[in-house]
């Protein structure tokens, strides 16, 4: 991930986010769309999708399927019911936590 | 087919992935982004396994640590469920019982190596599984993290259960071997999860 504290701590929810928007997704996809969404602003390194990705599966928060693609194993991890649910809540606590960051990097000026 | 076995032989000898549920991500991964590279296989395939040597290292150390932190938490979350507990309240009851019948010395000269006794079964076919391409991190994992808490039966608690002098040693011992029983549970457990994703793969083999 981009070399910043800010992001850090945030790499499950922006999975989350993406499995809720695309159904299922293998690793390297993820570090591709991640890429392609930030225009490269922000990468998420393998060293850290990957254990991430191994702990919400043993969460309950997602779960696997395997398929044979060009004669090798592929991956994909898709949301369980508890993961789509714990994504709602997630992301509507990301969404206060911008919305206070917001109001306290740019206080509303009063006349 | 043959790129794609050749890149596994390579995982396997040259980096040590030897696990097969690890294998099966890094090998795609890289796959993939061979795919991404222009050239031919054999022009771009020495130089970018050479340039992801660290990435490599890194995923099998990182799923690994992933792997054992994930069977301590299943290992601690059957320890403090109910269905653990009845178990081990039933042991406890056994043991009362045929302590009381019979006496402690005689318990112990037939039973005192119970606890180490019972998972010998899973032990010896995990052991056999290391010796085969299919071993996975996960089952390996379930039965390390089980197998050195019943070890510290072997090297103390044993002793603490053969020298007491009061009943204080039956809740100890029946810990233990409630431990071992439990042992088959997790270990099924783990290979019915792995089983149910390698499904998913069967269904679509099918034709």
């Amino acid at each position: 991930m981009k070399n910043s504290q800010l992001y850090k701590g945030s790499l499950t929810t922006i999975v989350m986010k993406l499995l809720e928007e695309n159904g299922r997704m293998y690793g390297y996809e993820i570090t591709q769309k991640v890429k392609d969404i930030t225009k490269g602003e922000l990468k998420i390194t393998e060293g850290a999708l990957y254990p991430a990705l191994h702990k919400m599966e043993a969460e309950g928060i997602v779960e696997v399927e395997v398929e044979n693609v060009d004669n090798r194993l592929r991956k994909y991890y898709k949301l369980t019911q508890k993961g789509t649910s714990e994504t709602i809540n997630k992301l509507a606590e990301l969404e206060e936590f911008i919305k206070n960051m917001q109001s306290i990097v740019q206080p509303k000026l009063d006349f | 087919m043959d790129n794609i076995l050749r890149i596994e032989k390579m995982l396997i000898t040259k980096n040590g992935v030897v696990f097969k549920d690890i294998r099966i991500e890094i090998l795609d991964h890289l796959a993939t982004e061979l795919e991404q590279k222009n050239g031919s296989f054999e022009e771009v395939f020495p130089v970018f396994f050479e340039s992801r040597k660290d990435f490599i290292n890194n995923m099998n150390i990182q799923l690994n640590k992933q792997s054992t932190k994930t069977a301590k938490k299943q290992l601690f979350k059957t320890i403090v469920s109910l269905k653990f507990m009845a178990v081990y309240i039933l042991a406890i009851v056994c043991t009362s019982g045929i302590v009381y019948l019979k006496g402690k010395v005689w318990f112990l000269e037939n039973f005192d190596f119970m606890p180490i006794v019972i998972p010998i079964p899973i032990c010896a076919i995990t052991l056999y599984s290391l010796f085969t391409s299919k071993r996975l991190a996960s089952t390996i994992s379930v039965v390390g993290v089980t197998g050195t808490i019943l070890l510290t039966y072997l090297f103390l608690f044993i002793h603490i259960v053969r020298k007491a002098t009061t009943l204080y040693w039956i809740p100890v011992y029946s810990f233990f071997i409630t431990i071992a029983f439990v042992f088959y549970f997790i270990y099924f457990q783990s290979i019915k999860v792995q089983n149910k994703k390698f499904n998913t793969l069967k269904n679509t083999l099918q034709p």
